[in-house]
């Protein structure tokens, strides 16, 4: 019993050294591959749009029932103690320090990580990736780079459209649950705003972008076992993903605030 | 020169596939290899191109050493190696026109126009006109198939390594695939290794066969030769027979 479950504990960690080391070697793989902007560069955009654009809908979903939820909320809380214009400082501060870009990164965490991991797992199992090299084409600089490229780029910008939208809803809430004028909310949120709050929004949700992305493409890319081991690479992608997100913030928080 | 394999040794975690496999494959002639399911002819192809790496051994093609080959090296190596995937590995998110023409975009020698002549041409090789709009899910398995050598023999290299081109194609289709085969080495000179089960196509298109058994070439010579052989692993093997088989092995 003791030594079986030590075993299956030993497995999973010889397992998960092994896929560091994996890890690692593709993340080479991918810097290296940077400079042959030839294979990658024109999936660049594209990838742009699939990572970044068709995650708008969902990402701005969320933010604004978040704005919504976090202004009620704080009014409640608030009443009778604090003055309710805090509710716009509440809103502001949560939505850009945290809430804008973790929920946003989880959600994307499910979007992009998983879509990235099944597409490239399935590449794998039938052969694709192997005749990609067949023709000569680096596949970590056709399919890695393009994405991680773009997750990049695109979560900073998915993520400040996130903000804005939370807090605009929020504000809205405000207006007409709570007894709050615009002058009053914007004069809570103002209260404690920092410039650079923003910054380090947009720095974490930079880290979320390529780690999601870069999750999803190392489960893919190294993906084995037909339709059942693209599965299994889809879950570990949005676990494994959802995990290292609440890990960097927690790093971000501790080292840059 | 050409393709050389020598004492080569390919293990799978504890299955061992390659056992000391070694074969010279001659320029500008077609080798076929034949041997059972599971036996390590798809592992064979994969080591010529650098797709995996052998445990022990040299491969060769050319004056280069592929297994110690990395990076961009290799990737110059594969464009004078074309392959026919056994399942036909096709983009499925490209037309068959964008499949065959990703070789040539990679290349970089030809025009867009030529590019579009040379696919037409490659497709008409396989007998699929006017699919080129179509993608791979909407091809049946033999189409596919075709779609796949027409994708190699697209980039007019100087080798050729089909896994299992006729497997699941139509008789008439087989006898267009040998042809092409031929064709490929008598006008374009190049030098082909061919993995097959269909034994009469082996007979008709090889200038050398070969079989493999345990790991290594059990026999190999001219095919006219194959039938006075007396090996059992062989005999049962091209007969057919499994007890005369199962003794042998
Ligand atoms: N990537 C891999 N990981 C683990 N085992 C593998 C891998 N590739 C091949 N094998 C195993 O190696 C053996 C030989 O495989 P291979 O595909 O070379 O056989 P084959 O001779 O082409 O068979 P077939 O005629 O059925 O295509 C098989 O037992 C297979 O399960
Ligand atoms: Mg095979």
């Amino acid at each position: 019993m003791l030594a079986s479950s030590l075993q299956a504990i030993g497995r999973t960690a010889i397992r998960g050294v092994g896929a560091v080391g994996q890890g690692g070697h593709l993340a080479v793989g991918a810097v290296r591959a940077l400079r042959k902007v030839d294979i990658w560069g024109p999936l660049f955009v594209p990838q742009l749009a699939a990572v970044g654009v068709a995650s708008v809908p969902i990402a701005l979903f969320i933010a604004a029932f978040t704005g919504i939820v976090l202004a009620i909320q704080a009014s409640y809380t608030f009443t009778g103690t604090v003055p309710l214009y805090f509710v716009g400082a509440l809103v502001g501060k949560t939505i850009i320090l945290e809430l804008g870009p973790v929920l946003t990164g989880l959600a994307l965490a499910g979007r992009v990580g998983a879509n990235i991991a099944a597409e490239l797992g399935t590449m794998r199992v039938t052969e694709q990736i192997d005749a990609l090299e067949s023709l000569a084409y680096d596949p970590v600089a056709y399919l890695v780079v393009p994405r991680v490229g773009a997750g990049l780029v695109m979560f900073p910008v998915v993520v400040g459209m996130s903000m804005a939208v939370g807090i605009a809803a929020g504000w809205i809430t405000s207006l007409f649950l709570l007894d709050l004028s615009t002058p009053q909310f914007v004069r809570g949120l103002r209260l404690f705003f920092e410039p650079y709050d923003v910054q380090f929004a947009l720095i974490k949700a930079a880290s979320f972008g390529i780690t999601v992305t870069g999750v999803g493409a190392f489960f893919g890319y190294t993906c084995s076992g037909g339709a059942a081991g693209v599965g299994r690479s889809t879950t570990r992608a949005v676990v494994g993903a959802s995990m290292l997100i609440l890990v960097l913030d927690a790093f971000w928080a501790a080292a840059l605030l | 020169m050409s393709i050389r394999l020598d004492r080569v040794v390919k293990t799978f975690g504890d299955l061992t596939v390659l056992d000391g496999f070694s074969l010279d494959v001659a320029e500008e002639g077609i080798t076929t290899i034949i041997g059972p399911s599971g036996s390590g002819k798809s592992t064979t192809l994969k080591l010529v191109i650098g797709l995996i790496q052998p445990d022990e051994g040299e491969v060769w093609v050319d004056e280069v050493r592929v297994d110690e080959l990395e990076g961009d090296d290799l990737y110059d190596l594969r464009r004078k190696v074309g392959f026919v995937f056994q399942f036909a590995a096709l983009f499925d998110s490209m037309t068959i026109g964008q499949n065959v023409a990703m070789g040539l975009h990679r290349a970089g020698e030809l025009s867009a126009g030529e590019i579009e002549e040379r696919v037409r041409e490659s497709l008409a090789l396989v007998d699929l006109d006017g699919v080129q709009e179509k993608y791979p899910s909407e091809l049946s398995g033999g189409m596919r198939k075709r779609a796949g050598v027409a994708r190699a023999v697209a980039l007019r290299p100087r080798y050729l390594l089909y896994d299992e081109p006729t497997t699941g194609l139509d008789p008439i289709t087989v006898t267009m695939i040998d042809r092409l085969i031929l064709r490929m080495r008598d006008e374009l000179g190049v030098t082909s290794l061919v993995i097959t089960h269909d034994l009469d196509s082996a007979y008709r298109i090889s200038d050398h066969l070969a079989m493999l058994h345990k790991g290594r070439i059990r026999w190999e010579g001219p095919p006219d030769d194959i039938q006075a052989v007396d090996d059992p692993v062989v005999r049962g093997f091209i007969t057919g027979e499994p007890e005369l088989w199962e003794d042998a092995s």
